[in-house]
């Protein structure tokens, strides 16, 4: 698959103060790389108006950079990917070890060796831990609601050590839950992907839009 | 062949320091290593330095490091990892047998950082991850409801930890951010990620520090009698961590008191990042015998308890420097047993926030 290139995404955007969302923007920053205006008027351009970024008796030297990547996924994530944009979540397991990998690595690091089987899963599972944050990742941003981010290990793909019942492993994702509200969430809690409509999907890990109760939810 | 410490430096940490460079920063903080130490930079073989680019915002940090250290045409590296790590490094190319004395060196100006979640965005994965767009906060909240569920220790326990290192910190002229402050105080902080208020979180700091190292007993002054470094966390996503504990910490402590052929020491230094960070580090530390919550509430980490765990305010209290947390904790253990008359102590330090690596040093008073 090639990837395509990077982007801000519009969470991402959401988050940013609005005159910096403004010049991200207004640079085409937002689109494709290598379209921005040239280093002189770039350089020379006012990076913020936020007063708290602002350090008005020192004396620096800003150096806006965008340094941006159009990182090759590899083999292992671009068939996750792919998957993703089908609407699938798809693990590999170790034939040796018999742990289910999501998201997956075609080798397994327990055994050190190659990994080939495929696997499907539902994306059902349970919060292995979780916050309810109330910051992006812009310093001068703070959520007045505040956003479910929690780790989900999906069902029957856990590995526990016979000793302590440790979990050594296993297969899930970080993502954000919702559909909930923030004080009925709870380690343990059973949820279950909540995916974008077919057309919307790109073959990102946005394209599970976010993950909710498999009850239904508590309001 | 024995390592030992003769000299450290330190310029004190502060939440900007809008009138000094980088340069000049570490400058100060080598001199007074020099001056500690008793020796002229001119004796120096060469430098270790710990440093990451992503955080500096200049590429290849290392090769602005020598000038202002003494290292001018001698040997230089960098390891991109906390500054324990490099002085690990340091203690080891001295045992090659190649050098004489060298200097670690590390600072952290995150006032430079206009950004710095979105900097610490690019050390994600930026498939599965870096999309999601987390704060580096949320992810060690993550970490703390883990501990907390994990442990049976209440969010109360991390307030009491923010308190202790603020207090201690009230005698310690390096520290930024000590003060007076009660559980409540911090329970009353604004909530940034819960189960982690404002309180529990770290303050970042500008800080640089030096530390020499020799081969040389005659200028030794304190013994390097033990190192380890372990990486627990699984490199390829977040979801398969263990969350809520630091594998790394039982690993590394472990590889350092036995070569340090000791069970017990007189006091511990940790970088805490995050008030839970502190107690995840003694539980995987385990020379306490109880978990880690019930010694602190029994005030057993206290100054006066009978294992003083961050004497020197640790980051709660001084301000967290980044990769310079573990020289750090290096400079204020050395500080601390020349003042309290301690003799042995248990550095340890993760490679980053939330990172489930890191490393563990015994140093000790006998030369």
């Amino acid at each position: 698959m090639r990837v395509k290139p990077a982007r801000y995404s519009e969470r991402y955007l959401a988050q940013q103060p609005e005159d910096v969302r403004r010049a991200i923007i207004g640079l085409e920053l937002d689109k494709e790389f290598g379209r921005v205006e040239g280093w002189a008027s770039s350089l020379n351009r006012k990076y913020t108006d936020t007063d708290e970024w602002r350090a008005e008796n020192l004396i620096l030297t800003y150096w806006r950079i965008a340094c941006r990547y159009s990182h090759a996924a590899g083999k292992a994530a671009t068939r996750f990917l792919d998957g993703l944009r089908d609407g699938k979540i798809l693990g590999t397991k170790c034939g040796r070890c018999q742990r289910v990998m999501i998201p997956p690595r075609l080798f397994c690091e327990w055994c050190f060796r190659d990994v080939d089987e495929w696997v499907e899963h539902s994306g059902e599972g349970a919060i292995s831990t979780y916050s309810l944050s109330y910051i992006g990742t812009d310093p001068g941003v703070r959520l007045e609601k505040p956003i479910i981010v929690a780790v989900i290990w999906f069902d029957n793909t856990s590995k526990k050590s016979p000793s302590s019942q440790t979990v050594l492993h296993a297969a899930g994702l970080l993502h954000i839950v919702d559909g909930v509200k923030p004080e009925n969430v709870s380690i343990g809690m059973r949820v279950r992907p909540v995916w974008r409509r077919d057309g919307e999907r790109t073959g990102s890990i946005l394209d599970i839009a976010y993950f909710t109760p498999v009850d239904g939810g508590v309001g | 062949m024995d390592v030992y410490v003769a000299g450290v430096g330190e310029i004190p940490c502060r939440p900007a320091y809008g009138d000094l460079d980088f340069r000049e920063m570490l400058y100060t903080a080598a001199r007074k290593a020099y001056e500690d130490a008793g020796i002229h930079p001119s004796e120096i073989d060469g430098i270790v330095s710990s440093g990451m680019d992503f955080y500096e915002g200049i590429s290849i940090t290392d090769s602005y490091t020598p000038d202002q250290v003494g290292g001018r045409l001698k040997f230089n590296t960098l390891v991109s990892n906390d500054s324990l790590n490099a002085f690990i490094h340091g203690y080891m190319l001295l045992r090659t047998g190649h050098f004489r004395n060298l200097m670690v060196t590390c600072y952290a100006k995150p006032s430079n950082m206009l950004n710095y979640p979105e900097v610490v965005l690019n050390s994600f994965d930026p498939h599965v991850v870096r999309p999601l767009t987390p704060h580096p906060y949320v992810l060690a909240a993550l970490d703390a409801r883990a501990y907390l569920s994990r442990s049976g220790a209440s969010p109360r326990d991390l307030s009491l930890v923010a308190v202790k290192n603020k207090k201690n910190a009230l005698g310690n002229t390096s520290a930024a951010y000590a003060g007076a402050t009660t559980p409540d105080d911090v329970e009353n902080s604004a909530p940034v990620s819960e189960p982690l208020k404002r309180g529990h979180i770290s303050t970042l700091c500008d800080y640089a520090a030096a530390v020499i190292l020799t081969t040389d007993r005659r200028l030794g002054r304190f013994t390097v009698k033990g190192v380890g470094n372990a990486f627990g966390a699984y490199s390829s996503d977040l979801s398969s961590r263990m969350w809520g504990l630091l594998a790394w910490v039982r690993h590394a402590a472990q590889k350092a008191l036995r070569m340090a052929g000791i069970g017990k020491v007189d006091f511990v230094e940790v970088s805490e990042p995050f008030a839970h960070t502190e107690l995840m580090a003694l539980e995987g530390l385990g020379i306490d015998g109880e978990p880690a919550h019930k010694t602190l509430r029994a005030g057993g980490y206290d100054l006066g308890g009978h294992l003083p765990v961050n004497p020197s305010g640790g980051c709660l209290g001084m301000g967290y420097p980044l990769n310079a947390a573990g020289l750090q904790r290096v400079v204020q253990s050395v500080k601390a047993m020349s003042r309290m008359g301690w003799r042995t102590c248990m550095i340890l330090s993760s490679d980053g926030e939330v990172v489930d690596a890191g490393s563990a040093v015994v140093l000790t008073s006998e030369v």
